[in-house]
């Protein structure tokens, strides 16, 4: 006979005090992230296909590669759009998505990522949690930006080489003279690799932490809101005013 | 050029006067002196005995030794500034120069009497353009192109392995006419030639939109003359306008023969645009066999395995305590 007790005795009750809702993501950058997730997706797959066209001698579609690199272009530009709206939350967003806490110009940021690492290399039972990212994970998303922005850098010129366009060409048109165009395309190209293997362990690493959190970290993505102690939301306010001072 | 000018250049070229040109030739395979021999628009008849006074080339000159070294000196010396100087080759540099050496004197040494003495320089062929074959790696001769060897010259770059005679004869009858170069690119090489995309020139583009191609030499693809992309093709990044001069009197050209183009009018392309039969350059540090899409499928299949292992010993280690509660966190 089935317990009446609601709990499972394997996954004992985990009080974490009085907690708070709170609106962490704001919008534009859950329409940041999402658009992100959409366009790598699609320019990996149409990336790829003009890489290799794996699709051979069809006579159904007389302009496939013609609507392979059409797809792939605009969502380019799309890709473009979104990461300039990120630069723009740096700025803009609010505290969690500006720019100081992805910068680690701090010591104790450094710090803080070696507690991070502890914690995935089984040293550490108890993850870092934070209202925002760690800075661990801050870090990693600069650096997976530089490649947007390599990726975004390389696909304009080669784009530029094939339009000409007269915006374009002052601004990158000089790169070709530097790096050869044929390792701007292989470098487009292994960076798409990058972006997978990015997602793969991003993936992987929001699963753990969420679970072993609790807190809600999955959803917030989705719908803004994350679940917070509010000691620690208090304490994070006190640093919020003591730097603005 | 416009039909306009028609006038305009038919008078230049019958000038009672005709500019002397000289054809110097260092380190190649003398395959654009054998190109410009197969120039039909104007034929090299044409040009040697109407429109220029061709005075020194020693692959198809009658004299020879002293009488053609005496030549080339009367020529510096009379037509100082005035005469055309064409560069066939490449220019070594290394161990002072003496891989390539004619009447004693190395090519640095000729290009720089006879090159600083001219009006402009025109460097026909992938080797005097930057190089070429002889400059690829690892470049024994320490071999350069004109405008690198000799720095500082008004020169024009007939990029190209060979050079198109087709527009090098367009250059000259430009200069004849202008008496100025036509307009260069950022490596000096003139932009009516060297300005588009072959792909986008190119007659079997349709068969690339269509995403029809050729995948192995010989197979239904190749004898249909499909595009030839997946081949390793080098049209998407080289610019020359081959597909619409063609060679040899405008009969084929590779890709119409039915192989990828290697890109021979780009700089260092002996470098850059190898392998010649692969789309994208090997990955330096993982040999030649490996491609690049090889490495990046091993680099996610990698994060893959790594991840999938660390969610295992996660799963398999207990799940941490409970947090403290409040009440006992007071207590302690």
């Amino acid at each position: 006979m089935p317990s009446s007790s609601l709990t499972d005795p394997r996954h004992p009750l985990q009080p974490i005090g009085p907690t708070v809702g709170l609106y962490v993501w704001q919008y534009p950058l859950r329409l940041f992230h999402w658009g992100m997730v959409l366009s790598i997706a699609v320019l990996s797959f149409t990336g790829y296909y003009i890489h290799d066209p794996f699709i051979v001698g069809q006579v159904k579609y007389p302009f496939l590669m013609g609507w392979f690199r059409f797809v792939h272009e605009t969502f380019g530009m799309i890709f473009l759009a979104l990461f300039l709206m990120r630069i723009a939350l740096f700025f803009q967003g609010n505290r969690w998505v500006g720019w100081r806490q992805y910068v680690p110009l701090h010591v104790s940021q450094w710090k803080e990522m070696v507690n991070v690492m502890k914690f995935y290399g089984f040293i550490n039972p108890k993850p870092v949690s934070k209202i925002g990212h760690n800075a661990m994970a801050a870090f990693s998303y600069l650096g997976i930006y530089a490649v947007v922005l390599a990726e975004i850098v390389t696909g304009l010129v080669l784009y530029n080489r094939l339009r000409h366009s007269a915006v374009l060409a002052p601004l990158v048109g000089w790169i070709p003279g530097v790096v050869n165009v044929q390792n701007l395309r292989l470098i487009h190209f292994l960076l798409m690799f990058v972006f997978i293997a990015f997602g793969v362990f991003h993936v992987h690493l929001c699963m753990l932490i969420s679970r072993v959190e609790k807190r809600g970290l999955m959803d917030s993505i989705f719908i803004g809101y994350k679940v917070i102690p509010q000691d620690e939301l208090e304490e994070e306010q006190k640093k919020a005013i003591a730097e603005r001072s | 050029m416009p039909e306009r000018y028609l006038a305009q250049t038919v008078a230049a070229v019958g000038k009672a006067r005709k500019p002397v040109l000289v054809w110097l030739q260092f380190q190649d395979c003398t395959g654009c002196s054998e190109s410009i021999l197969r120039s039909s628009h104007p034929d090299v008849a044409d040009v040697v005995l109407d429109l220029l006074s061709w005075e020194y080339h020693e692959v198809i000159m009658a004299g020879a030794g002293g009488y053609a070294n005496a030549l080339l000196d009367r020529i510096v010396k009379n037509e100082k500034g005035k005469y055309l100087v064409v560069v066939e080759g490449a220019i070594p540099t290394a161990e002072g120069g003496i891989h390539c050496m004619i009447n004693g004197h190395t090519a640095l040494e000729i290009a720089e009497r006879v090159c600083r003495n001219a009006a402009a320089t025109i460097a026909v062929g992938a080797c005097a353009f930057d190089g070429g074959l002889v400059r690829a790696k690892p470049n024994p001769t320490g071999a350069l192109g004109v405008q690198e060897a000799v720095p500082g010259l008004k020169v024009i770059n007939m990029a190209g392995c060979p050079h198109n005679p087709v527009n090098t004869a367009a250059v000259l009858v430009h200069y004849l006419t202008f008496n100025d170069l036509p307009a260069l690119d950022q490596y000096n090489r003139p932009l009516f030639a060297y300005g588009r995309i072959i792909h986008d020139q190119c007659e079997r583009r349709a068969h690339y939109d269509a995403g029809r191609f050729v995948t192995e030499w010989g197979d239904e693809g190749h004898r249909k003359g499909w595009c030839l992309y997946k081949m390793g093709c080098k049209g998407p990044a080289a610019t020359f306008n081959c597909p619409v001069v063609q060679w040899n009197d405008h009969t084929s050209w590779p890709i119409r023969a039915g192989h990828g183009c290697i890109g021979c009018a780009s700089p260092r392309f002996w470098d850059t645009m190898s392998p010649f039969y692969d789309r994208l350059p090997s990955v330096p540090g993982f040999g030649v066999e490996v491609t690049a899409g090889e490495i990046g499928m091993a680099l996610v299949g990698a994060t893959v395995a790594g991840v999938t292992a660390h969610g295992l010993i996660t799963m398999i280690k207990p799940a941490p305590k409970p947090p403290v509660e409040p009440e006992e966190r007071k207590e302690a």
